[in-house]
């Protein structure tokens, strides 16, 4: 629900719970939380945020004065990103989530444009859309592409296709089914993530859960949307630069692998 | 319409391969043909060919992606253009799958006599290429039935720069009008004989005053020479004469490097072709070369200095003869075309570059897919 609404009018149903896991970085999220009525213009949402045990006190306040009727929740301990999503999504009832970082800023429109996706063909199972760095990002080159859509190189090996190009380049233009999106910005349907039993905690503090749960709606036929006209920027790591964190890449690996060895399609080559 | 399945070298910092594999594959999407490009080196820098081009790390992922494609994608024919050995590895992974496939293989021969090992591999192909008319007669010396597929360049692209364009560039550049520029464009490696060029300017530096060395080069190849060391040996002071740039530069910046240049000069040992001397050509400059291999047809009739080699030996890697030229027979030659201007002979050049239009290799190519897969 949109803050201006007034509490003693029609209220109508929450369309989007918008998932915010939060660890550190208030300034990000902040601005994550600015940008979010633009972003979903006539989409009814509420924001369910889970503050991941930060270091820093202070985001209820931030996420309650934001909008007034979030659901928010602080851990004793910190959860891990699968986890965090896990339990703050079960705040809402909405029929569609989306996951977003706090260092993740959507432009005008993109939310709306990503609910449509999901309303016009029932077998979109998750949209994502086009993520840029942003200014000041260590990652990559302001305004260059961070994430169009994961994919598979021959190896096997999940890469992001077209990092580094150009936002108006031909192909990063074109709406595409890739093998998966980034957990960073990922919106699904509640049932099918209900049914998957959300992200795979057993990836701990993080990554590769959102792979895995794009696979896992691959594997029912639903399809992976990469929304072009959706955009955002995304600071990549925000929680962890600030905070020294380290992920188990390389622990998730070998078990993202272990899970879906030779069910892993080679995609990379009808994007390109 | 066929589906090629197309298979290179297509590294962005510099690929003799990548100057012939686009300007081909964009005359075949032209003609209506889809391709899809495996291209070794290609780091998934930002493009916008109309083509897929698929980055590939080694010719192992190169074999599995053709397995993969073939299953994927179907393809009509494979077009691949790689160095000899190379299409040894792709031909053995082709062969393995079933139904077989057409290969057309485009390829250099860089030196004589073609080594009948190397005559064996080019035999499995459906079509065999020879990117100079030098090789294509090699090739069929050994029975192979090879046909000349002549490089083209962009003359609209490579063009001599105005008078005007000229002094402009030297001048930022930090040239003197009586400088001497001599340019190289050669990849740092035994074949391009870079020690000899740099002993050929320290000699012709004795008669020509002003005499000044541009290399474009990749200096920091671990196979290559450590060059600034050699060129102390040789006691070309390094900021005086000698210009180091390393390559993979844009295109702008590269033509530049032509057109500030009062000669260009090529001492390579053997050469496929020598792609460097028709950028030359087209850029209007007088050029020197080793007179062996594929650059013989490229000066000769005229066009350019060919130098008289001083010996041959077979060689381990070319698996053929490489020549070798005297530093003081190349500084010779590069006096007589610093010291004089040759319009006859720039202009010769020039319409001979302006008759290699890329149309010709591309109208080939697609008859031959078009009679190989009716």
């Amino acid at each position: 629900m949109t803050k201006d609404t007034p509490a003693t009018k029609f209220q109508p149903p929450v369309q989007l719970d918008i998932v915010i896991p939060i660890y550190g970085r208030l300034d990000f999220l902040e601005h994550c939380l600015y940008n979010l009525p633009k972003a979903a213009k006539d989409i009814v949402f509420r924001v369910c945020a889970l503050d991941n045990a930060s270091p820093e006190v202070g985001a209820d306040k931030i996420v309650m004065k934001a909008f007034p009727n979030a659901y928010f929740r602080r851990s004793r301990e910190n959860l891990g990103f699968p986890k965090g999503c896990n339990v703050a999504m079960r705040m809402g009832h909405a029929p569609l989530v989306l996951f977003l970082n706090t260092d993740c800023f959507l432009e005008k429109n993109s939310i709306q444009i990503m609910v449509e996706d999901m309303i016009i063909d029932p077998q979109v199972g998750a949209v994502g859309p086009k993520l840029l760095f942003p200014e000041g990002s260590p990652n990559g080159t302001a305004e260059k592409i961070q994430h169009a859509g994961l994919d598979t190189n021959i190896n096997g090996e999940i890469i992001h296709t077209f990092i580094g190009w150009s936002a108006d380049n031909e192909r990063v233009m074109k709406q595409a089914e890739p093998l998966a999106l980034t957990g960073a910005c990922l919106m699904t349907r509640r049932r099918l993530f209900v049914e998957a039993k959300g992200f795979l905690e057993d990836y701990g503090m993080g990554t590769y859960e959102d792979v895995d749960y794009c696979l896992t709606l691959r594997a029912s036929d639903y399809k992976i949307i990469y929304e072009p006209r959706a955009i955002g920027y995304h600071y990549v790591g925000a929680s962890a630069i600030e905070n020294k964190m380290q992920f188990p890449l390389n622990q998730n690996y070998q078990l993202f692998r272990l899970r879906w060895n030779n069910r892993i399609p080679w995609t990379e080559w009808s994007r390109q | 319409m066929a589906k090629i399945l197309y298979i290179s070298d297509m590294d962005i910092t510099g690929s003799g391969y990548m100057n012939i594999s686009i300007p081909l594959c964009l005359g075949l999407v032209e003609k209506g043909h889809e391709i899809i490009v495996l291209g070794l080196a290609y780091k998934n820098s930002e493009h916008h060919f109309p083509f897929k081009l698929v980055a590939m790390k080694t010719f192992i992922e190169v074999g599995a992606a053709v397995h993969n494609l073939r299953l994927l994608w179907k393809p009509d024919l494979i077009i691949a253009a790689l160095d000899i050995p190379w299409h040894d590895l792709i031909l053995r992974q082709v062969i393995r799958d079933q139904p077989a496939i057409p290969y057309f293989g485009i390829f250099p021969v860089e030196g004589d006599p073609l080594c009948m090992d190397w005559a064996m591999i080019l035999m499995q192909m459906t079509k065999q290429y020879a990117i100079s008319q030098f090789g294509t007669d090699e090739c069929q010396k050994q029975g192979v039935m090879a046909e000349h597929f002549q490089v083209g360049i962009d003359t609209v692209a490579w063009r001599p720069p105005t008078p005007e364009e000229r002094k402009a560039l030297r001048d930022a550049a930090g040239f003197e009008e009586e400088d001497r520029i001599v340019l190289t464009v050669a990849d740092n490696q035994e074949r391009k004989a870079l020690g000899i060029a740099f002993q050929s300017i320290a000699e012709a530096r004795k008669t020509i005053p002003h005499l000044k060395y541009a290399l474009v080069t990749r200096e920091n190849n671990t196979q290559g020479f450590k060059l600034r060391s050699l060129a102390s040996r040789d006691d070309i002071a390094i900021h005086d004469i000698l210009y180091i740039f390393e390559r993979g530069m844009e295109f702008k910046k590269l033509w530049s490097m032509y057109a500030i240049a009062d000669a260009f000069f090529l001492p390579s040992k053997a050469e496929g072709l020598g792609m460097p001397l028709l950028e030359a050509m087209a850029v209007g400059l007088p050029c020197v070369a080793t007179n062996c291999s594929g650059m013989s047809e490229l000066l000769s009739d005229g066009r350019g200095y060919l130098i008289k080699p001083e010996f041959v030996y077979p060689d381990v890697f070319g698996n053929a003869n490489r020549y070798m030229i005297a530093p003081w027979r190349a500084a010779e030659c590069l006096e007589l075309v610093l010291n004089a201007k040759h319009p006859q002979m720039v202009q010769d050049a020039l319409d001979y570059v302006q008759a290699r239009s890329w149309q010709i290799p591309v109208d080939m190519i697609d008859k031959a897919i078009k009679d190989t897969i009716k």
